[in-house]
Parts: C-alpha cells; structure tokens; sequence
C-alpha cells in the first residue's frame, strides 16, 4: 500500500535519511524504531509531505506522492499525529475532531451561509462519526473541555481520534506513548491493536520497545538514516546488527 | 428555542431595550444619522473578526475596502444609471474580488509582512481615489449619491436609513454566525490556531484564508455602499490610513470572536467621536489609548469584561445563596 | 540648466532619499533579526527626531552637532523605553505577534497625535543649517542641507555596519538573533540586547529625521511614508538582510525621483507601493533570501 523507495532526505551537509526503501502492507501494523536522531521523524515528515525527499519516491497506493503538499496528501487518506502535540489548543475536544472531518465533508462557503439542508445533514453525520470516535478513544466525556487544557495523555489520545476520524487508509502514530505513565501506555497498546483490527493500516514510530514489539507486525529499524534491518518482532529482537546499533547508541 | 432564551435572557432583554431607545433617539434625524454609521461600522468591525478574530490575518488596510465598495457602489449608479440595489450588491461583489485578488499574495505571508501589505494596498487605494480626479472627483469626492432604492421602498431620510442598515446588519451577523459555525468556520480556526495540523488535515490552508480575505471584503464593500448611498457624499478623508487602524480598535474594542463584541466596539467609538467632539484634537491619541488599554489589560474586549463579570456575579450569587441555605439549616438544628 | 546638471541634481536627489530609505530599512531588518519583530512606528521615531532635533536647535539654540548627539541620546532613550517597557511586558503577558503588531501601530498613532499637540498640526520650517547657499557640483546646484542627509544617512548605515559586525555588542546582538538560549548561557543579557537594538535603530532614524528637516520642513506625518517605503526596499533587497536593504532602498530612491521627472508625481508612491505588492507576490523572499512564508 506504501512504499518508500529509495528515499534520501539531506539538510544542508546533514544526511537524515539515505536510501531507505520499506514498504507497509494493508491491514498491518509497521513499526519504524532506531536510536535518537536515526531519521524517523523526517521519514514521517517526508511521507507526509511536510518535507520534499532530496532523492527517491514514496508511492501510496500505485500514486506517486512525494513533493506533495501535506493538505493534498492528506486528502488522499494518510492522517498523521505529531510528537509534539499539534492540537487546536483554544477549540473543544469535539470542535479538534470536527476540523479532522475535514476530507470527509464538502460544506463549502454558500452551504454555509444558506444553511441547506445536506450541509445538515452532512454536519450531524459528522457530529455523531466524532463523538463515536471519542467514545473509542476513551475521551467522550471530555467533549466539551477546551484541547489546550487537557491532561497530556489525553491530548495524545485526542490526536489520534482527530486523525482516525478522518477514516484514513493510512494513520502515522508519530511517538504516541511519549510522556504516558504505565497504565496510559497499556491502554494505549490495546487501543492500537483495536484499531488494526478495525482494518486501519498503521505505521508507528516509537521508542518504548514493549510497545512496539508487542503491537507491530513488522518492524524496520534505522540507524544514522540508513536502513538497518526489517522483519518480525522476534527476528529484530535477534538480529546481532540490531543489539550492537543499540547498545553502541546508548553512550 | 426555549433553552436559548432562558439561557441568554439578560442579553435579549439588553438588546430590546437598545432597540427601542434607538427608534426612540432615531425621531431626531442627527440621532438617526449617527445610528445608521453605527450600523454600517458594526458590519466593517464584524467583517474583520472574520479575518482577524478567527482566521487570524492582520488587516491595516480595510479602509481601502470600505472605499472600493464606496466608490464603486456610487459610481455604478452615477456614471452608469445601474438601479442602486444592484450597486450596492455588485459594489460588494467588486471589493469581494479584489480582496481575493490581494488576498493571493497576502495568504501566503507571515504576520508582519501580511501586515505592511495590506498598509500598502490601503494607501495606492487612498492615492488613486485622490488623484483621480477625472473620475473619483479627487480630494473633492463625489456629491450628490441618489438614495438607495429597496425595491421602490426609498431610503431618503436617516430614520429609514437606519432601520434599513440595521436589517441589513443583523443579516450580516446570521451569515457569520452561520459561516462560523460551518465546515468553512472551523476551517478559518483551525488555520488560526495550528497551520501546520490544519494543513496536515487535508486543509488547503491559502484557499481558505483567501476565502476569509473574500468574505471579509464582501462584507466591509456592503458597508462602504451603504455609506455612500446613506451620506449622499464621499470623499477621501474618510477612507484614509487612520480609519484601518479605527477599524482593528473597534473590533479589539468590543471583543473579538464574538457577535456582539464588534458591535458594541463600533457604537463605542463612534459614541466617543461623537461625544467628545470638541477633544477631536486628541483623537489619535484616544484610539490609541483605546488600543493600547485592550492589548495590555483585557484581551478579549468589553465583551470578555462582560462575561467575566457575569461569572464572577454568577458564582457570589451561587455562594451566597448556599450560605443561606446552610444557615437555615443551622437554625433548624438549634 | 543643461540636461547634464539636470541629470546630476536628479541623481544626487535620489541618492540623498535612496539613502534615507536604505538606513531606515537596515533598521527595520535590525530589529527584525534581533527580535523578530514589527514595529510599525519606526517612521514615527524619524518624524520625532525632526521635532526634538527641531527643538534642541532652533527653540533652545543649541549647537547643530550637539543637537544631533542629544536628538540621538533621546531617540534612543524612547527606542529603548517602548522596547523594555511596552514590547516586553505585552509578550510576558502572551500576547501574539499580531498584538504586537497591533501596539506598535497604536504607537504610531499616539506618536503622530502627541507630536501635534506637543508642537505643532502644520508643517513647522527647520531653519537652514549652512550660511552658504547651493553648492556647485558638475554644473549642479545643490542644496548643501541635501548633502548633510546623504551624509548622515551613509554615516548611519556604515555605523551600523561596523556596530554590528565588530563590535563585542553587536556580536551579542546577533548572537541572541541567531539562538537565545544559547546566547544567554554564554552570559549575554538578551533582554538588555534587545532594548540596545531597539534604542539604536530609533536613535538612527531620530537623526535621519532631524537632517530631513531643513529639505522637507518638520510635520507629524512626515515618517510614515518614509518607513513604508523604506520597508518596500528592505523586502525588495531581502528582508533581514542589511545589504539587502541598502540596495532596495537606493532602487525606490532612484525610482521615485526619476518616475516623478519624467513620467508622474501624482502616481509616484502608488506606483512603489504597487511594486511593493508585485515583489511580495512573486518572489516574497526579494534578492536575498530570508524566511517570509509561513
């Protein structure tokens, strides 16, 4: 369904990423890990469309789409959360999911000033999809709180449901367990595994490894923007290559 | 309906009482003059919330707006015998357009800049009506706007003026409100808030913010219209630099991001202009004071002063009434 | 006069305003790259530095040069006030950059009305500097309080220049441009930087202001134009970058006095602000890049 082919990303003299080729398959969890600084988030960032790959394609569903603008590629189903919360911080909870319907609604300026009857229509639809939504991601009774003063895991939480809401082909979970105390982090486990099952793709970048390892079909690793290795948990878990990046990460 | 009115009682209440003191005050045809301005101010004030209250774009430049769809509205109507309600709609049309077409560069551009543009786009707006005198009449403006004709009702005193710019406002106010609350509406806040998550939704970030240019120009063109049609006279002064400046303080004024806060900035100025008259010397300097009291001491304007208030009465009354309660009981325990 | 002198006058005109709008859009770049900031009354400082300087000389009878130093002193004094005091405590407050933007433009508006009252609403003569009249140079005749602005304006911005490539607080200034949290942790009083680049780029266009006076007479509004246009050269150059704005400035200089020779003085500022809007909407970045987009 995705396929990074041949990707190079470089800032100025740095090279985040070189050459990384991955593909995610529908209905798959796909784990992206490395050490601090191995190019993650820039792979995020380029399959996005936040950044223009220097070198090498992204190809989403047999379409080319690297270079894109993010609006556009997000129109085309890949929804994204942020490591640093990107929330409406001054609209409600509701409100932040609504602005997630965004791709899945038409309302244009004069449904809007005639109030007609299919942009009702249209907006209840979207109202009772959100509040579905926020009922599974656990934060439904929170609807009407302003984003900005939300606990931080129940911010992350609120990313995801405004993300999923949007009923993406694919979702990217930027580090979604940052900052989460344990039980958090075990909800939020489950809550992953749900959405797959609900045939969501997902691709997720993360550093707490029982996660990962618990949640993720597949994993790839990166280390100083290369490639590393890709396989199973239990393969990963073995590889020599892997350990030693680790090992020789940790300082 | 019902839970509307219970809820906002105090409000509607406030609201027939101005009502009817305007009609009162409206029988002089000084008062109704200046009733009116307070209706065509209001829809300019209320045009940059949606810009700026909610879309967050800067605009130190809608005077030049004011004055396309002044200048337009009075010239279709002069030069070219176009009956002056289709003017009125086209001269809105007009600025519309050109506030797209500035909004084009102006979406693209951080918050200074955006700024400087629009200061820009306001004075060429302020030089061409004064110095082309061939058609603009120059710094002489233009004299002699026939009444405005609503459908063969003629505006031809300030009293019918007034009512017909205040119904012309309230419509205003249902379409923000209606645009607010819309797809579009949560667009243009989400824009605000968080370009980056707004883009990264699938939100064409500079079509909506040329569409929030657009609508706010349509809306402050209406009003230029309406002010040559209720004045019969138009000349540059009103529509110079200060005026953009007036416009931002009587929306930051009032309170932004509201319906009411708006208006209530533009009764308020327009009341201190024309109270303190004789000050007229020291009257930038007042807006600035105006302006400099709502940035440092209340953000949101009168209107948050108001809810604040409300909220602080709310919460005394709440106490004291439990203290009450509590006090029976402790009276019936003895 | 020969279309030679003609030529020549029109050159040192252009040249005498070109340098006017060059120093005032190094400022604006200056405070722009110290702070990130906006401020909309930087042409109001010109304009005050004309009543103040207008003040020192002529009411109290001071010394010319003296005047100049003691309009500086005060220029600087006010740049540093509204930085430290105004500027600051609405961004301690959490104020957005369009509130910023909105303050300083009430500034403006202030400065403008006070300036009336303070002195006069009219056009108040600056009296003539130099007892010898026009100065002969190439067959030109020019006037030699227009020399005086060329050579304050050029002063100012080669001043600024080496201020703030070699000087230790320049360093810190762009040093606290540049990261400031890093700059702090060297030891550098950011906050203090900020106010110094504020105070200067004021004291700059205080003195600006005074040398205009005798060429234009002394009037409230006299900066305004003068600062949007010198804006309109900054981001033509390449907003942020002091180069940049030093040639933006000298081309509407240039422009300006050659389009109202010999094509229209009644379009000749509609016609910078139009460039001002085409530069802005095909290529915002100007000649040398800095980031305008968001």
């Amino acid at each position: 369904m995705l396929k990074i082919d041949h990707v190079s990303m470089v800032f100025g003299g740095l090279t985040a990423n070189n050459d990384v080729c991955a593909e995610v398959h529908k209905g798959e969890i796909f784990g992206l890990i490395g050490p601090n600084g191995a190019g993650k988030t820039t792979l995020f960032n380029v399959i996005s469309g936040f950044y223009k790959p220097t070198a090498g394609k992204v190809i989403f569903n047999g379409e080319e789409i690297q270079g894109k603008l993010s609006n556009q590629i997000a129109q085309k189903g890949i929804a994204r959360t942020y490591q640093n919360i990107n929330l409406f911080k001054k609209m409600t909870v509701l409100e932040n999911v609504l602005v997630g319907c965004h791709t899945q609604t038409r309302a244009n300026i004069f449904d809007a000033i005639f109030n007609t009857k299919r942009s009702r229509a249209e907006h209840e639809e979207a109202i009772r999809r959100c509040r579905e939504v926020l009922e599974f991601m656990g934060i439904g009774h929170l609807e009407d709180s302003l984003a900005g003063s939300l606990p931080y895991g129940d911010q992350r939480r609120l990313e995801i449901a405004r993300a999923l809401v949007s009923n993406p082909k694919l979702l990217l979970l930027d580090e979604p367990a940052a900052g989460m105390n344990l039980t958090e982090k075990d909800i939020l486990t489950d809550t992953i595994l749900k959405i797959r099952d609900l045939g969501y793709t997902v691709l997720i970048v993360e550093h707490n490894m029982k996660l990962v390892m618990k949640v993720c079909d597949r994993i790839c690793v990166l280390n100083h923007g290369n490639k590393l290795a890709e396989g199973t948990p239990e393969e990963i878990q073995n590889n020599p290559d892997v350990i030693k990046a680790y090992l020789g990460g940790a300082k | 309906m019902k839970a509307f009115i219970s809820k906002n009682k105090w409000t509607l209440l406030l609201l027939i009482a101005a009502t009817a003191l305007m009609l009162v005050l409206a029988q002089k045809t000084y008062y109704a003059l200046i009733i009116a301005l307070f209706g065509i101010y209001a829809i300019v004030a209320t045009s940059l919330d949606v810009l700026f209250g909610y879309t967050g774009q800067i605009s130190l430049g809608h005077a030049g707006l004011f004055a396309i769809g002044a200048y337009s509205s009075a010239l279709l109507t002069i030069k070219f015998g176009v009956p002056s309600l289709l003017s009125l709609v086209l001269g809105s049309a007009i600025t519309a357009l050109i506030g797209a077409l500035i909004a084009i560069p102006a979406s693209k551009l951080v918050k200074h800049f955006l700024s400087l543009l629009m200061i820009a786009f306001g004075q060429i707006i302020y030089l061409i009506i004064n110095s082309w005198t061939e058609v603009t009449g120059g710094s002489l403006g233009i004299m002699n706007i026939p009444y405005l004709n609503v459908f063969g009702f003629e505006v031809n005193s300030n009293l019918k003026g007034a009512i017909v710019i205040w119904v012309i406002l309230a419509i205003v106010l249902l379409v923000k409100h209606r645009i607010i609350r819309s797809r579009v509406g949560n667009a243009f806040i989400a824009i605000r808030e968080n370009t980056v998550a707004a883009r990264g939704l699938g939100i064409d970030v500079q079509k909506y913010k040329v569409l929030a240019f657009a609508v706010s120009a349509a809306m402050t063109g209406l009003a230029g219209g309406l002010y040559a049609f209720l004045r019969g006279f138009i000349s540059p002064e009103t529509f110079n630099g200060t005026q953009s400046v007036l416009f931002m303080t009587m929306l930051l004024f009032g309170g932004i991001t509201t319906l009411a806060g708006p208006v209530i900035g533009a009764i308020v100025l327009l009341l201190f202009k024309e109270v303190f008259q004789t000050f007229s010397t020291y009257q930038g300097l007042i807006y600035a004071l105006f302006m400099l009291l709502v940035l440092f001491f209340f953000p949101n304007g009168i209107i948050g002063l108001y809810k604040s208030g409300k909220t602080a009465v709310m919460k005394l009354l709440s106490k004291r009434a439990e203290a009450t309660r509590n006090g029976g009981a402790e009276n019936a325990e003895n | 006069m020969t279309t030679e002198s003609t030529i020549i006058r029109l050159v040192i005109g252009a040249l005498m305003i070109g340098s006017v709008y060059a120093v005032m859009g190094m400022s604006y770049s200056l405070i722009y790259k110290a702070t990130g900031l906006m401020n909309l009354a930087q042409g109001d400082f010109l304009m005050l530095g004309a009543f103040v300087g207008l003040t020192f000389y002529k009411t109290l009878g001071l010394n010319i040069v003296l005047s100049f130093i003691l309009t500086f002193i005060v220029m600087f004094a006010l740049g540093y006030v509204v930085q430290r005091y105004l500027i600051t405590s609405l961004l301690n407050k959490g104020a957005s950059f369009s509130f910023i933007i909105l303050c300083t433009s009430a500034l403006s508006l202030a400065f403008q009305n006070g300036s009336q009252i303070i002195w006069s609403p009219y056009t108040l003569p600056f009296p003539a500097i130099f007892d010898t009249g026009a100065v002969d140079i190439f067959g030109a005749k020019v006037a030699p309080e227009n020399l005086l602005v060329l050579f304050i304006a050029a002063f100012g911005a080669i001043g600024l220049f080496l201020f703030i490539n070699k000087t230790k607080l320049g360093t810190a200034m762009r040093a606290s441009a540049l990261d400031q949290t890093a700059a702090s942790s060297v030891g550098i009083n950011v906050q203090l930087t900020k106010g110094i680049t504020w105070g200067l780029s004021a004291g700059l266009a205080g003195v600006v202001g005074m040398a205009l006076g005798p060429v234009y007479g002394v009037y409230s509004t006299m900066g305004a134009m003068i600062a949007q246009k010198a804006f309109a050269g900054a981001v033509t150059g390449g907003y942020g970058n002091i180069y940049g704005a030093v040639i933006g400035g000298l081309f509407y200089g240039f422009m300006e006095t050659f389009v109202s020779a010999y094509l229209t003085t009644t379009y000749k500022d509609a016609i910078t602000f139009a460039m001002l809007i085409i530069i802005l909407a095909i290529s915002p970045t100007g000649l040398f890049k800095e980031k305008v987009i968001e």
